[in-house]
């Protein structure tokens, strides 16, 4: 069952139009996350969803319920986590949490025990009695997400736009949206021009370019689709010459493989050949690899078109 | 198993309401609202000191000036109360000697409008602070990713804003009478208060607290800042002083059935404002501003 659908979905603001034809299925239990550049779509996208803005055309649905007309419903049962949704400064990090349990109908007891959790989880529980001013960007954008999870959301939707992410909070978030994932089934829709962090959390991906999907789909797909191949390398002895159409590129000997098949016979002829073959290991390209392929592959083929005409 | 029972007694909590379900006029989550706003207002150090300094200027410090004025400045021989203000004043005035005669004519023709800028100032005060703040801070948002229905919010909001205006009102009379009362004690004859005022206090104040409130709700869409919105006071006190100065003309004469029926028309303009202050109360709206400098 898809959770998160969006189909032709397009908003423009003004004249400006910010997303543009976007199609998008998350399945059931998923994380999947939507990549791309500053100017890619992405909080529109997780606005739209969200109930915040309503399309221009086209619709989306999140569990079913149309966002634009039912926020409310949708709301009880997804978490939403923005940067620009802000928390109260008048009140500390703990009394803000325990107002958003309160609002969002989850009972007292279990509204603390929850956001304990959430903030021992995001290591922010040193911080529960200070005030939203005084406190780091990082640690905010953890705050926001405990904010988002305390009444225990089947879905949730998340848009990082790279500000707040230090190492410290990569990490706990990273930890914390696994572990919903695994353990919670939570569905995940993230967005981010982080591209390699949502590499590790994500196993589906949409490629956004100023509001247009460049294209969907697992990595292996995606990887495929962007004509970016696998990569043998080779750690060979102190000047000694690589094997037989392998280049050197940063002190490795690589070589374009088609599948990581291929990988036992290089090395065996690696070998065989009496090479001093230190280290063989499979390049895989990471995600933004790929987006860059796909952006160089779209100015390309634009450039073909004009040439043509 | 024990996290799927907790999780399923939150999700079963955060449940909103189906349709045909009957409905409370205002649920948990509105009153928790409802009480963080009006605490938050409370907590604001420079508004605090405004909704208590407001109403004491107009309905005590201004009173006391004017009673202490009228009894120790001399009085000319032969000075006289003109016919004009002698006649908007309740039979029981007539006869009265000078200094009482024109006490008698500022408790009844100046002190009800000066009271009844007290629930303008302070609804439209912390309406502004409740709706435009809020905006500004970016907690609005924040509000609006809640499982509370949009029009929730905005009925918790002037629900939490008006009651904080009616409570102020209340106060002021209290505050208001007593000051009559030493007034009189001073002057040796008492200053009592008129049927007038039952229904200023009881039926034209709240409408007005609930008018100031729906108001700066309504063009919340329209102002961009706090301040702007403070500046809508003005506005609201205007048409207020004019009925009253009108009433110097002697046109009319504002008494209890006169304020009553003011009370009653203002009500049905409130709900009509209401509405379509509620209408326009959409998350598109009011996030408008963000959208201009967005397109991420």
């Amino acid at each position: 069952m898809d959770v998160i659908t969006a189909f032709d979905l397009s908003k423009i603001y003004g004249a400006t139009p910010a997303l543009r034809g976007v199609n998008l299925k998350v399945p059931e239990g998923a994380a999947f996350a939507c990549v791309g550049g500053a100017d890619a779509g992405k909080t529109t996208l997780v606005r739209l969803l969200a109930g915040l803005r309503r399309p221009t055309s086209g619709e989306c649905g999140v569990l079913g319920l149309n966002p634009a007309y039912e926020a409310a419903r949708l709301h009880s049962m997804a978490g939403v986590a923005l940067q620009s949704a802000r928390l109260y400064g008048s009140m500390s990090l703990m009394e803000n949490l325990r107002f958003y349990a309160g609002v969002n109908g989850v009972p007292e007891n279990d509204g603390i025990e929850r956001i304990s959790f959430l903030l021992h989880r995001l290591n922010i529980w040193e911080d529960r009695d200070q005030r939203p001013g005084s406190l780091p960007t990082g640690v905010l954008f953890r705050a926001g997400l405990a904010r988002a999870l305390l009444h225990r959301p089947r879905v949730l939707l998340l848009d990082e736009e790279g500000a707040g992410m230090d190492r410290e909070t990569a990490e706990r978030v990273k930890g914390l949206l696994l572990y919903l994932r695994e353990e919670e089934g939570v569905t995940i829709l993230m967005c981010t021009q982080n591209m390699n962090y949502a590499q590790g959390i994500c196993s589906g991906f949409a490629l956004l370019h100023r509001g247009q999907l460049l294209a969907r789909g697992d990595f292996e797909t995606l990887r495929v689709g962007a004509g970016v191949r696998l990569k043998a390398a080779l750690r060979l002895a102190q000047g000694q010459e690589g094997p037989e159409g392998f280049r050197l590129e940063d002190g490795l000997w690589q070589k374009e493989i088609a599948s990581e098949a291929e990988m036992p016979e290089l090395i065996s002829q690696a070998v065989a050949q009496g090479t001093g073959l230190f280290e063989a290991k499979l390049a895989r390209p990471t995600l933004e690899e790929v987006y860059r392929a796909y952006l160089e592959g779209g100015r390309r083929r634009g450039a073909e078109i004009r040439g043509d005409q | 198993m024990a996290t799927s029972n907790r999780a399923g007694r939150a999700q079963r909590a955060a449940r909103p309401e189906k349709k045909g379900e009957k409905r409370k006029l205002l649920s948990s989550g509105d009153l928790l609202l409802v009480r963080k706003d009006m605490g938050e207002l409370w907590a604001r150090r420079g508004l605090r000191a405004l909704l208590m300094f407001l109403p004491v200027a107009l309905v005590v410090l201004t009173p006391i000036v004017y009673f202490s004025a009228i009894s120790l400045l001399p009085v000319p021989d032969g000075a006289q109360v003109p016919e004009r203000i002698l006649s908007l004043l309740p039979s029981s005035a007539a006869g009265l000697e000078y200094r009482r005669a024109w006490q008698v004519a500022f408790k009844e023709l100046l002190c009800p409008l000066l009271f009844l800028c007290v629930p303008i100032l302070t609804a439209a005060a912390s309406a502004s602070c409740a709706f435009v703040t809020e905006r500004e801070t970016g907690t609005f948002e924040t509000l609006l990713l809640t499982s509370l229905d949009v029009k929730a919010v905005f009925n918790a909001k002037v629900t939490g804003c008006t009651i904080l205006s009616v409570l102020i009102s209340g106060a002021s009379f209290l505050l208001f009478g007593i000051t009559l009362m030493i007034a009189g004690l001073f002057t040796g004859a008492p200053l009592l208060l008129s049927l007038d005022w039952l229904v200023l206090v009881l039926l034209l104040a709240p409408a007005l607290s609930l008018f100031s409130v729906v108001f700066v709700g309504l063009i919340l869409n329209r102002v961009h800042s706090t301040a702007e919105s403070l500046q809508t006071m003005g506005y609201l006190i205007l048409p207020v002083v004019v009925l009253y100065l009108v009433q110097l003309t002697g046109i009319l004469r504002l008494n209890a059935l006169v304020l009553a029926v003011l009370a009653l028309a203002l009500a049905v303009v409130d709900v009509v404002l209401f509405n379509a202050a509620s209408r326009g109360f959409t998350p598109e709206r009011l996030l408008r501003e963000e959208r201009d400098g967005l397109s991420k």
